[in-house]
């Protein structure tokens, strides 16, 4: 029988491009998870975000969401974690996890469960985008739902007013929930939201499906043009920028090697390190109404020799 | 700092500024340009490149000037009078891959 206190999960989830590697990356560099063991769980099978974490024990679990296909393997990474001595384990969770199927999962597991507990599900929200992601992303408001905490990110991109509101209808929405802003990682304060009327969160088209997400991983080859490459996320992101959620991905150029992000309409690049240097290139795209295949095509369409795409996980 | 032409940048996409300024020491232009002609191609449109100036085109002459190569679909939209899906499948079975 094993009578050693419970070791603790920390769930951070949050829908796609919510900030959740930016904000678990600031807590790790200042200490907040001092001592943590964390998961990176992707829902496409090329990892990035574990790019981006300065954590010392990291493990990923890639090429599915861990409340569905990589839910059994999420519940044998942790009984592993346990045996080596883990005491509290952080698990960002893929934009597409439901973290309380995840919580259900792990309490009902008969060898995790006196051994773990979930300590909190804290997921991030994307304050400029949040009026409209909760209205037509049924999980993402099935993410704030289930969170203890509710961190407001990208704050700044917000209209005041918008920020305002969104706090007094989160307050009314999710009582139960702590709410905080961070910018970057750091904790900023909240909009004054005291005599402002909230809004209903779930409007008519919350609770229905806005259509299956694809996430699909695309291998552009040895050395792919990134000047073409360029050009057809600029024409996708164009045509596309409501339905495409995410891209992701690590392109070799010039003999260095660059991790791409976009959500939205938003490009980020910055220079993978040189302790880096071993991760896998390729692009991973996340979004809905678009054929997984497609992709593949258009890109050699614009001379990029992508291989048919791999690893589509739906959610 | 654009990782791809050097120039000062730290967000946006990465085709920006790296055309019309003429830093290009790898050939970066010729290649988006050639890449985004056949594109256009497809679509009954034309890029036309001077010194400092892009501009899109019909074949019946009308042009919108662009800033960069990434203004090369809003034109494109303005002209057509639609987006250039390039998922869409009128794109796919007509674009030509460039020759570089």
């Amino acid at each position: 029988m094993n009578h050693a206190a419970p070791a603790r999960l920390t769930i951070l989830s949050g829908f796609l491009g919510s900030g959740k590697t930016t904000w678990l990356a600031h807590q790790l560099r200042h200490g907040a998870f001092d001592g943590v063991d964390v998961i990176v769980n992707e829902a496409a099978d090329l990892p990035v975000d574990d790019r981006l974490l300065p954590a010392r024990r990291l493990h990923i679990l890639a090429g599915g969401c861990a409340c569905c296909t990589q839910r059994q393997p999420l519940l044998d990474l942790l009984g592993t974690m346990l045996d080596g001595g883990a005491r509290h384990i952080v698990l960002e969770t893929s934009g597409l996890a439901e973290p309380a199927r995840i919580v259900e999962a792990v309490r009902g597991d008969p060898k995790l469960a006196d051994r773990i507990l979930v300590g909190e599900t804290v997921s991030t929200l994307d304050a400029a985008a949040a009026r409209d992601l909760l209205r037509s992303e049924p999980l993402a408001l099935r993410q704030v739902e289930a969170a203890d905490a509710i961190i407001l990110t990208k704050l700044p991109a917000a209209l005041p007013g918008d920020a305002a509101r969104l706090v007094a209808s989160l307050r009314a929405f999710v009582p139960r929930a702590h709410l905080f802003a961070a910018e970057r990682g750091v904790e900023v304060e909240l909009p004054v939201a005291d005599d402002i009327v909230p809004e209903p969160l779930d409007g008519p088209d919350a609770r229905a499906s806005g259509g299956e997400i694809v996430a699909a991983t695309l291998d552009l080859g040895p050395a792919p043009d990134l000047s073409a490459l360029a050009l057809w996320l600029s024409a996708l992101l164009h045509a596309r920028g409501e339905s495409v959620l995410r891209v992701k991905g690590v392109v070799a150029s010039g003999g260095r090697r660059i991790l791409l992000q976009a959500a939205g309409r938003s490009v980020e690049l910055s220079e993978l390190k040189a302790e880096d240097r071993e991760a896998t290139d390729g692009l991973v795209v996340i979004g809905r109404g678009f054929d997984a295949a497609a992709l593949a095509d258009s890109l050699r369409s614009f001379g990029i020799d992508a291989a048919e795409p791999r690893g589509a996980c739906r959610a | 700092m654009c990782l791809v032409c050097g120039t000062d940048r730290t967000t946006g996409l990465w085709v920006q500024a790296c055309v019309v300024a003429g830093q290009d020491p790898a050939g970066w232009s010729a290649r988006g340009i050639a890449t985004a002609r056949s594109v256009l191609a497809a679509h009954g449109l034309d890029l036309k490149v001077g010194p400092g100036d892009l501009r899109v085109a019909t074949r019946g002459g009308r042009q919108v000037r662009i800033r960069d190569l990434d203004g090369v679909w809003e034109a494109a939209e303005a002209l057509l009078g639609h987006p250039l899906d390039p998922l869409a499948a009128s794109t796919l079975s007509t674009v030509r891959r460039p020759a570089f």
